[in-house]
């Protein structure tokens, strides 16, 4: 994940489109351009197969996709 | 690893799971397949914590004084207990 905020700015340099609808669609860097700053979006965890109870201890969480090791480089996979 | 120990390792991972479930029903209460784990983890637990209690004493004060003893103070303290 190449992600950078800074894309984001640069590439909205163009004044605010009039009509929100039409421009959402478009993305600029990693967003839907009509994206508003400052509002959090956490997708809602559905159900999956969880960990059997001795590994869900090691990776200290039952649920495989919460399972984000830390890595080096500092950015979850 | 000693028997006792290993009870306690039994306890402590299903009362992790159960912890776990009981976030995510938390947030998800209708979830069928969330609540079936969460009962089948309850029963291995409580399994667990019944025959840890019945060989080697009380883990909480839930489980002690069940015969005429007040055996809470009389068996070994945790931490001694991988010495014995």
């Amino acid at each position: 994940m190449d992600y950078s905020y800074f894309d984001v700015i640069k590439s909205r340099r163009q004044p605010p489109m009039a009509n929100h609808m039409m421009s959402n669609m478009e993305t600029s860097g990693r967003f839907p351009s009509a994206t508003p700053l400052a509002m959090a979006y956490v997708p809602f965890q559905t159900w999956e197969e969880p960990f059997d109870a001795s590994d869900a201890l090691q990776a200290g969480t039952l649920f495989p996709q919460l399972d984000l090791p830390f890595m080096e480089e500092g950015y979850a996979r | 690893m000693s028997e006792s120990t290993m009870l306690l390792d039994t306890i402590r991972k299903y009362g992790f799971a159960l912890t776990e479930l009981n976030l995510y029903l938390d947030t998800h209460p209708k979830c069928t397949n969330a609540l079936s784990y969460f009962n089948k983890y309850k029963e291995l637990y409580k399994k667990a914590c019944d025959e840890y209690t019945s060989k080697y004493g009380p883990l909480t004060i839930d489980d002690a004084g069940a015969n005429d003893c007040w055996c809470w103070t009389s068996g070994p303290w945790p931490w001694e207990r991988e010495a014995n």
